[in-house]
């Protein structure tokens, strides 16, 4: 094995892959690559090549990279993004879906230095700039396999967020339109993004979402109702790869409309919220269940409970306050529609969850339509 | 394709600039900086690299100034403005060194426009590279200002300290705290380069800094005590030209903490903000600042309490002596601290020695003539306030700490010194003596100094105030009792110039110099002296003239029995008692002035004003003389006895110093002296009141003068005199002659005065001064021009001198001193021969009203009649200036034995007669050996001749029953003395006829 890994490794040295000239050599490293990828027991030389030849990764001790220490990378900023336009012309290249998925998936895997990771999200902020969709529908795979709240995806998110959100004036057009470019990426960044805010599991109060990414999500769930299943669309992988189970931003998005009143009065809400009671009808003809877990329905309904508690505190009665009225009245509507679109798994219990939050009128009715 | 086209630019963009190290000229190429731009809005993942590459352009200005290449060739210095004063070299350069002004404006507008975002990124970034690039490129270590300075220069440098700045506005609560986080991150990689930075952006949230500082400095210090704290120092020194609020705000909560240690930290607060002083003057100051502002008795007491804690700290041990120069570099509220140390000198002795070694080197510093900011301190008006109130402090130490820094001022600020001069002689009070001891020591000057102010212009300065103060007198009330700053003033003086005087004292005041100053200052002595008896006289005339009337009123009412005048009484004691109030305060306020002209005249007589040795110009001469002899008469005014006597003796003393030093000084003091007792001051001496016309109610056209004048061709024309009355009123009334007896006591302390201006010390025979008098005495009283020459005439002519005789005999029972004036004059021979026409007039009119009783009836003569006395006292005046000769002195003794006519015989035939053959001149004496004037009768050529005296001897043979014992005395005893002594022809002296 290693053996042959030195072989390769002198074939490559041979063919000219100098460290010196360095884009050179990662792009030739990215053909290579494409061949080795296909067999599956040479898993371990393409990590090495990768490590050596893409990211010039040494280990701490400058030695051979053996011990647990992470990996540094020699790559200045300049280097990095050398290599980030290297990888967008070759993922632009014409290619094999899964081919590019593998290496994209090699490239970066669940567990990243901090450096790669930071080159992740600078590629992926790149890719959204410049539209390059075979880049981004990778990204996107990357992202369903990795699982869209683990910290990397989060982090990947949240770079989205501060680029093109934060820093700028006025949202990019280029992140208007990324629903048509990558809508597998996008639904799967809505998941993520939508976890980040008015999550009170995340940052203990709830923080509303910046305005301008309001809007922009606002804008994409109205002209693309069908963007919440994309993610539904089967994964190109390589052979013998099992694909991770999908998440729809569904959940999270009614997070945001359900407690948004508790913290914000924007118009933006209602308008999500119209959209998403249209998206949550339409599931019903796809007969899909899994639409809205239901940990993800119970933590709204910790966070309401949260606001009660808090509301007795201050002595105040929750029928009197019109910020929860709002709250319940569209967390009932979504309720009516989800249960009658049959998108809820367990609907018992949610019910009797629902029946322990104070009384509203609307919701009183709904459990009632149901629990016979 | 938009896309691809802005990929293309990535591309050509990470190009360009990795490949740009060699080349400054391509990374400085506008488009590209324009490209660059456009990423941040268009390629959001770039910024970083984006930023990267401005730093890069950042670097590239900054080598730029700091290189050679780009200096000035005249000044070495880096060229600020390239573009206009650089050479063509330097000017090609131009673009390469401003290209990060691009960079920096639309970083700034991304600042004030775009999402607030920006800012933190965009300050921390700029920190980072300030840090770094002024790190690299600082080639020797700079003071903070001159870094300052010499960054700011460079534009690069410049431009990021303003994005810095207009970053830090925008900032929120927790990001500024951030900001200031990474602030003092940088401090602390980079001290010796970073501090200009923190004391130049310190200013954007300065507490938080310098509290930030102070707490490094201070962990500093405990870890090392003997650490340099440079950097700190600098800061906090540079920003305290800005925000010393701040400073002292800081500097009030750590000592809060350090007077009340809760944590081990605490415990070194002291010692360090005291080793940080070390550093710089300005937060020595802030931390004075605070002290004094804090400063309370409480507040010793707990340092007392707590100074134990510090001083285990061992690093205490070496702070002792720079603490003991702290003081000289304060700018303000230096004086206080010395002042508030001298006050707890008494209980600890440390500030004893912190005194002593301030002063010292205060001293030491004043003597090499070196400036230090503590004089500008106390230069200040207030700190000169402060220290006057303390030179008059019981406490010692204050004092004496009060007095030295005064003296250390005055070394610079003359005017400092005049001021506290004048102050403290206006101030010191006789019940507090500390004042006047601060005055002594303070005119001694500083020892050792050259040039030391002379404190002439002091005593000028408070002199010139008095004078205002007694001119204008002030308007405010002041309660009865207190003494005014004149009397102060002048007591203060006599205190000095007594002490001087008793040489045992004060060896800091040269004696000379003392009393040369004061004589100096003589001019305006003399004219407060003026303007305070002036006012004496005043009021004393008008006391008399007031006396006066009272008086004739009674009289009149005693003549007529008028019932009006009981009424009018009536209405003055109505009146009385509600003037009194208004009347005390009057009354209070000359007892002031009274004591005020006292003074004077001590100080005048304690610095021997008007003596020889001093130079006057005559008008002060004049006035002064004027002023004693005025002040003499006020003086006898006086309420007791002692006072009056304890008044003259002062106007002896003066009046007998101006006199012997200078000749017309004694003549205007004889004039003034005679005069004042003839006309002005008359009333002192017991002089009668000639009433004014008006008060006896005449109407204007029966006055007789004014009926006279119709009929003033006659031969009676002059006679108006005579009359004693008035048509259609009667008689005059009668002079109260036996009312008012001469007051003795006042007449003696007259004699006096006029015997000290007379006497002469060194040549005690000198009549010079009598003649004078004598002199005056004929210029003022006998009304005559004509005939006022010694020689008698025939009997026969007095008719025609009788009108000027009367006159004069009038002023002798007028003024009743002009005998015992003659009396005096009469003692020192010869100069009662120049009085020869007053003892003619007396004589004549004598021998003309005796006559003129023998003609009608007999009437014998009363004791005390004032004929009788008149007679008397001619003959004594004539006796005891030897004007007649021996059986003739005894004359006066025995003349009341005598009937009129025999009376009026004698006087003819002995004492006018002799006195016609034997003109009384002052030839017929001869001066001993020992220079006096006497005149040798018992000689046998000297003899009276018989014709003179055989009238009295037959007369007295007649009345031997009565006279044997005169007779015997007289005669027989003369005769014998005659017979036993030997003719001496010397002794007989030729007789001048005078004209």
């Amino acid at each position: 094995m290693s053996l042959s890994v030195d072989n390769n490794k002198a074939g490559l040295r041979k063919m000219d892959m100098k460290l010196e000239n360095y884009p050179t050599c990662a792009v030739e490293a990215l053909t290579r690559l494409e061949t080795l990828i296909a067999s599956r027991n040479k898993q371990n030389m393409v990590m090495q090549i990768i490590s050596e030849y893409i990211f010039l990764e040494r280990s701490a001790k400058d030695g051979p990279l053996k011990s647990q220490a992470l990996p540094i990378s020699q790559l200045n900023l300049f280097q990095e993004f050398q290599l980030i336009i290297a990888l967008i012309e070759y993922f632009s290249r014409p290619g094999r879906d899964a081919t590019r998925n593998a290496i994209f998936l090699s490239l970066f895997g669940s567990h990243l230095t901090p450096q790669r990771s930071k080159l992740l999200s600078r590629l992926i902020s790149t890719a959204v700039s410049g539209s390059v969709a075979p880049l981004l529908s990778s990204a996107g795979t990357w992202m369903q396999q990795v699982g869209c709240k683990t910290p990397l995806s989060l982090e990947v998110a949240q770079n989205i967020v501060s680029d093109f959100i934060s820093y700028t004036r006025k949202t990019p057009e280029q992140l208007k339109h990324l629903p048509m470019v990558g809508p597998h990426f996008a639904a799967n960044f809505m998941v993520a993004v939508a976890d980040l805010y008015l999550n009170e599991q995340r940052s203990h109060v709830l923080t509303p979402p910046p305005d301008a990414l309001l809007d922009t999500i606002t804008e994409w769930m109205t002209e693309n109702p069908t963007l919440c299943q994309a993610s539904q669309q089967p994964l190109i992988l390589p052979a013998g790869a099992i694909a991770m189970p999908f998440a729809t931003p569904l959940a999270g998005l009614l997070r945001w409309v359900v407690l948004a009143p508790l913290v914000s009065n924007r118009a933006a809400y209602s308008n999500l919220h119209l959209s998403l009671l249209r998206t949550l009808q339409q599931l019903v003809s796809s007969g899909e269940t899994t639409a809205l877990p239901i940990q993800d329905l119970m933590q709204i309904v910790q966070s309401l409970q949260n606001h009660c508690a808090r509301l007795s505190e201050s002595k105040t009665d929750p029928d009197t306050d019109a910020a929860y009225q709002k709250s319940m009245e569209r967390f009932a509507q979504a309720v009516q529609i989800a249960l009658s679109s049959n998108c809820i798994t367990n609907q018992i219990q949610l019910l009797c969850v629902l029946e322990s939050l104070p009384p509203h009128k609307l919701m009183k009715i709904v459990i009632a339509a149901h629990k016979k | 394709m938009l896309r691809q086209n802005l990929l293309d630019q990535l591309k050509h963009f990470i190009e360009t600039v990795s490949n740009g190290h060699s080349n400054p000229q391509l990374l400085t190429n506008p488009s590209l900086i324009k490209l660059a731009l456009g990423f941040l809005e268009e390629l959001p993942a770039t910024r970083d690299i984006v930023f990267e590459y401005f730093a890069l352009l950042a670097e590239i200005s900054v080598q730029l100034y700091v290189s050679p290449e780009m200096a000035d060739p005249k000044t070495g210095m880096p060229v600020s403005q390239v573009k206009q004063a650089g050479n063509r070299q330097q000017q090609a350069r131009a673009p390469d060194y401003e290209s990060f002004n691009i960079v920096k404006t639309a970083l700034q507008s991304l600042v004030w426009k775009g999402p607030p975002a920006w800012s933190p990124l965009i300050a921390n970034w700029s920190l980072e590279l300030v840090a770094k690039l002024s790190d690299k490129y600082t080639q020797r270590r700079m003071t903070i200002t001159a870094s300052c300075n010499y960054w700011l220069e460079c534009s690069a440098m410049h431009g990021l300290m303003t994005l810095i700045n207009s970053c830090f506005r925008k900032l929120t609560q927790p990001e500024e705290e951030a900001c200031v986080e990474i602030m003092l991150n940088a401090f602390h990689r980079f001290p010796m380069t970073f501090d200009w930075i923190v004391a130049r952006l310190g200013g954007c949230f300065p507490y938080k800094i310098i509290m930030q500082i102070l707490q490094c400095g201070i962990k500093r210090f405990v870890d090392d005590y003997r650490c340099h704290l440079d950097s700190e120092a600098g800061i906090l020194d540079y920003m305290t030209s800005c925000h010393e609020q701040h400073l002292r705000a800081a500097f009030r909560e750590m000592l809060r903490e350090g007077f009340a240690p809760k944590k081990s930290l605490d415990v070194a607060v002291v010692p360090f903000l005291l080793i940080t002083t070390n550093y710089s003057d300005a937060i020595l100051q802030s931390l004075v600042n605070v002290l004094v502002e804090i400063y309370s008795e409480d507040m010793s007491e707990v340092i007392v309490q707590k100074s134990p804690l510090w001083l285990s700290n061992k690093m205490f041990a070496d702070m002792q002596p720079t603490l003991n120069n702290a003081v000289l570099r304060l700018n303000e509220h230096g004086a206080t601290l010395l002042i508030t140390a001298a006050r707890l000198a008494e209980k600890f002795t440390w500030c004893q020695d912190f005194l002593d070694n301030s002063m010292q080197e205060l001293e030491q510093w004043v003597l090499n003539q070196r400036n230090f900011p503590l004089l500008a301190d106390l230069a200040y008006e207030e700190t000169k306030y402060m220290l006057w109130k303390s030179c008059l402090s019981t406490n010692l130490f204050e004092q004496q700490t009060a007095v030295r820094l005064l003296l250390v001022v005055s070394s610079q600020h003359p005017h400092i010194y005049y001021q506290t001069i004048s102050q403290l002689l206006r101030k010191s009070y006789a019940q507090n003596p500390n004042g006047i001891g601060a005055l002594i020591r303070l005119l001694g000057g500083q020892s050792g100094m050259v040039n030391f102010p002379g404190f002439t212009p002091g005593f000028k300065m408070v002199l010139e105030d008095i004078t205002l103060h007694v001119q204008v007198n002030s308007r405010l009330p002041v309660p009865p009792g207190t003494p005014t700053e004149a009397f102060n003033t002048f007591s203060n003086l006599n205190i000095l110039a007594k002490m001087h005087k008793s040489k045992n004292v004060a060896p800091y005041i040269k004696a000379q110099q003392l009393n040369q100053a004061l004589n100096e200052c003589l001019p305006k002595i003399i004219q407060i002296f003026d303007c305070t008896v002036n006012k004496l006289v005043l009021k004393m005339d008008r006391d008399a003239a007031e006396h006066s009337a009272q008086k004739f009123k009674a009289q009149q009412s005693n003549n007529n029995n008028n019932n009006s005048n009981d009424m009018c009484n009536g209405k003055e004691y109505g009146k009385r008692p509600k003037l009194e109030a208004g009347e005390s305060k009057v009354e209070d306020e000359d007892a002031t002035r009274m004591r005020l002209a006292h003074l004077i005249v001590d100080l005048l007589n304690n610095i021997e004003a008007g003596s020889r040795t001093n130079v006057l110009r005559t008008p002060m001469v004049l006035k002064l003389a004027v002023l004693s002899v005025k002040y003499f008469f006020v003086g006898l005014t006086e309420r007791t006895v002692i006072r009056r006597a304890a008044a003259s003796h002062r106007s002896y003393n003066l009046l007998q110093r101006q006199c012997s030093a200078r000749k017309i000084a004694r003549t205007i003091c004889l004039r003034e002296l005679v005069e004042g007792a003839l006309f002005y001051h008359g009333h002192l001496l017991g002089q009668l009141e000639e009433y004014e016309l008006d008060e006896l109610k005449i109407p204007e056209q029966e006055l007789l003068i004014l009926q006279n004048l119709h009929t003033s061709s006659g031969a009676n024309s002059n006679r108006s005199v005579l009359h004693s009355g008035i048509i259609g009123r009667g008689l005059r009334p009668v002079l109260p002659s036996n009312e008012r007896s001469c007051d003795a006591e006042k007449q003696a302390l007259y004699l006096k005065a006029l015997n000290a201006c007379c006497a002469d010390l060194e040549k005690p025979n000198n009549v010079e001064g009598y003649s004078l008098v004598s002199l005056l005495l004929v210029e003022l009283v006998s009304t005559d021009v004509m005939y006022n020459g010694l020689p008698f005439p025939d009997e026969e002519f007095t008719k025609v001198t009788m009108e000027r005789d009367m006159q004069i005999r009038r002023a002798f029972i007028t003024s009743p001193v002009l005998w015992a004036v003659l009396g005096l004059i009469a003692a020192h021979r010869p100069a009662l021969c120049y009085s020869s026409v007053l003892l003619r007039a007396l004589c004549a009119t004598c021998l003309h009203h005796w006559r003129g009783k023998n003609v009608n009836k007999y009437q014998p003569t009363s004791a005390n009649d004032e004929l009788m006395l008149c007679t008397k006292k001619m003959l004594q005046l004539l006796a005891m200036s030897q004007l007649i000769p021996p059986p003739l002195t005894n004359l006066h003794l025995i003349i009341d034995h005598f009937e009129s006519a025999e009376i009026a015989l004698l006087l003819r035939e002995c004492i006018w007669n002799y006195l016609k053959d034997h003109v009384p001149s002052p030839a017929l004496f001869h001066v001993d050996n020992n220079g006096l004037h006497w005149r040798n009768t018992n000689t046998p050529m000297a003899r009276v001749p018989p014709q003179y005296v055989d009238t009295l001897r037959h007369l007295m043979q007649r009345k031997l029953s009565t006279l044997g014992h005169h007779y015997h005395q007289m005669f027989i005893m003369g005769e014998l003395m005659a017979g036993q002594s030997e003719p001496d022809p010397t002794a007989r002296l030729e007789i001048v006829e005078l004209d």
